[in-house]
């Protein structure tokens, strides 16, 4: 039974910081590092009124972990990890876990802006989320129109988004403006079973379900002029931000590596306090197998944002004309896991419902930003609007360089259900002047924004934490969701 | 029950056999209209070695995960027989899906512990949607 518990009554919880508490290695024995949670006293409520705490010190057992094991203002409780943690391996004696980067592979956020006024679409925002819908399959299963091939498959799992650069689905721009360039080296197919690739086949360009959506939005408020001209959002601007992840092919990915190391602990001699945590050396097989598996899911997702972003585009050529053109401000990853240089050692980021957060200095932050940081997006829940802001170079020393994801849950969805019924969460939408196309009803009432921790609240956060800073916000003008 | 953003299904049996049948039957609630489809002809087998009952269970369920999205069907009329050294043999019919079933995305580990009590066996299995 999971060691995970929601009474943190009992630890001797440091709070040195307004926007920082510590829970000592000391607090309990098998402990390797200290579990660090970023929040203030409300969020700090919220997020030990579940198990994350629990499941943060668990990940702070791991061999071979480093620093600390960090949650992010919008922690929850996971599966293993708590979502929104952030945990760093050596690479040389450490492990790698599939709960440490979840099912969802490379779930991430995507921002385009054009340079249209939002206010020229007036009147064409139902026609264009109406298109949006039409195009980009959502929804539980929905299929693509991309089915691959094995061979192509292989391709977009080894070059990731340069695949679709070949294929004129995606630009030079665009491969720039991804994190990674949209490819994560070490993907290798061979270590990607049957059952993923059927899974995956015929999912990529479609957005899934539950809480995975494409909105059309307008940046409401600038906090940062610099960095927002930077990045090329005006207020007033028109913009399209998907999030979506691996579908399928990434949670059989995650279910195979978990049995396969769940039934390797022994011989690797690693004793769990959460079977959920099942992990191998990184350098092991199973380990390396698993990084190949993971990259190439990382890959796939890349693409499945770019080739949504490629139909968008034409959606948005065909209702509102050549002008309402999106270019592509970023994409992140936000469940991953990386190698990565810290301190001069090279370890392996597990980022679970995190963001990566580079500052301004940082070599990886795409040379447009430089000088600015690499955004991040934090999406709130649906109809409350999403916040652009950029790494900073303290983030790396705070938590590996990662902010947090999104608001972060504080309903299950059967409460949220339970709580009002889909048609009501859709017309109190309306009546705020945000068109919503959803195949469900159900689901739109599991991810009504009452769901949700409060948005500006967690991102206030974050910046005073030092991890992020704000340079936008966003409203919403219309809601595709999964 | 709820969890933050998943689905817990709570198994109680007499018997690990039972737990086995439970598990198909709460999955099998998840899928709408999960009845209507034909049954295709000729038994199935499904062999778990995986070492102990709850990683066997969060098996089972996966390849129902698997079935019921990838292939459209779902196993019904099942035995069970567990031997020693912790090998399952699950014989089952598979029943046609009218579509796909593609809610329950994988479960997992999360606070699955078969336990024993006075009445039987209990365990919570958490499945991921």
């Amino acid at each position: 039974m999971s060691k995970s518990t929601n009474d943190v009554d009992g630890l001797a919880v440091r709070h040195p910081e307004a926007h920082f508490y510590e829970i000592p290695t000391e607090s309990r024995r098998d402990m390797r590092v200290p579990a660090r949670i970023y929040g203030d006293p409300d969020l700090w409520s919220q997020i030990s009124s579940d198990r994350s705490v629990g499941q943060l010190m668990n990940v702070a057992t791991l061999p071979g972990i480093v620093e600390a094991a960090y949650a992010m203002p919008d922690a929850h409780e996971g599966y293993g990890f708590p979502v929104g943690g952030v945990a760093a391996f050596r690479t040389s004696d450490g492990v790698i876990s599939p709960g440490g980067v979840g099912y969802d592979i490379n779930c991430g956020v995507r921002l385009l802006v054009s340079e249209l006024p939002a206010r020229e679409l007036a009147g064409r925002v139902e026609p264009l989320v109406h298109e949006l819908s039409r195009a980009i399959p959502a929804g539980a299963g929905r299929d693509s129109r991309f089915g691959m091939s094995d061979d192509e498959l292989d391709r977009v799992f080894v070059e990731g988004c340069g695949f679709l650069l070949e294929r004129g689905m995606a630009t030079e721009h665009d491969v720039e403006h991804t994190e990674s360039r949209g490819c994560l080296p070490g993907a290798d197919p061979e270590t990607v079973s049957r059952r993923a690739r059927d899974r995956g086949r015929s999912q990529l360009g479609t957005m899934g379900s539950g809480n995975h959506f494409v909105e059309v939005e307008v940046v409401e408020e600038i906090f940062d002029d610099d960095a927002a001209a930077a990045l090329g959002l005006e207020e007033g601007r028109m913009t399209l931000l998907v999030h979506t992840g691996s579908r399928g092919f990434g949670h059989q990915v995650c279910t195979d590596y978990v049995k396969r190391m769940d039934r390797a602990m022994e011989k690797h001699g690693i004793e769990l306090p959460d079977r959920q945590l099942a992990c191998a050396p990184f350098a092991s097989e199973a380990g390396q197998a698993y990084f190949g598996a993971m990259a190439s899911a990382a890959n796939y997702a890349w693409c499945n944002r770019q080739i949504i972003s490629h139909v968008a585009r034409r959606a948005f050529r065909s209702e509102i004309g050549p002008e309402a053109e999106l270019r592509l401000v970023y994409d992140v990853a936000h469940n991953i896991a990386k190698v990565e240089e810290h301190d001069g050692e090279k370890v392996c980021v597990h980022r679970k419902g995190a963001t990566r957060a580079f500052g301004p200095s940082h070599p990886e932050t795409p040379e447009a930003y430089r000088g600015v940081g690499q955004p991040v997006f934090i999406p709130g829940s649906m109809g409350t609007g999403s916040y652009v802001l950029v790494g900073q170079d303290a983030a790396l020393e705070r938590s590996f360089g990662s902010a947090c994801h999104g608001a972060g849950r504080t309903m299950s969805r059967g409460q949220a259900r339970r709580t009002r019924h889909g048609r009501d969460v859709k017309k109190d939408l309306e009546a705020e002047g945000i068109v919503v196309r959803c195949p469900s009803m159900k689901e739109l009432a599991e991810e009504a924004p009452y769901a949700y921790k409060d948005v500006d609240h967690v991102v206030e956060v974050v910046e005073r934490a030092g991890l992020a800073r704000r340079v936008a916000r966003m409203g919403v003008l219309g809601v595709v969701k999964g | 029950m709820d969890h933050t953003a998943e689905t817990t299904l709570r198994l109680r049996a007499p018997t690990f056999a039972g737990l086995v049948r439970e598990a198909t039957r709460g999955f099998l609630s998840l899928v709408p209209d999960a009845s209507r489809g034909a049954l295709l002809p000729g038994e199935r087998t499904f062999e778990i070695d995986a070492g102990d009952r709850t990683a066997a269970l969060v098996e089972w369920i996966n390849e129902m995960v698997f079935r019921s999205e990838a292939e459209g069907w779902l196993p019904v009329e099942v035995s069970v027989q567990e031997h020693e050294g912790g090998h399952v043999e699950v014989r089952y019919r598979a029943q046609r899906l009218l579509e796909p079933f593609v809610l329950v995305k994988a479960a997992t580990f999360h606070g699955a512990d078969i336990r024993e009590t006075a009445d039987g066996l209990v365990v919570d299995l958490t499945l991921d949607i």
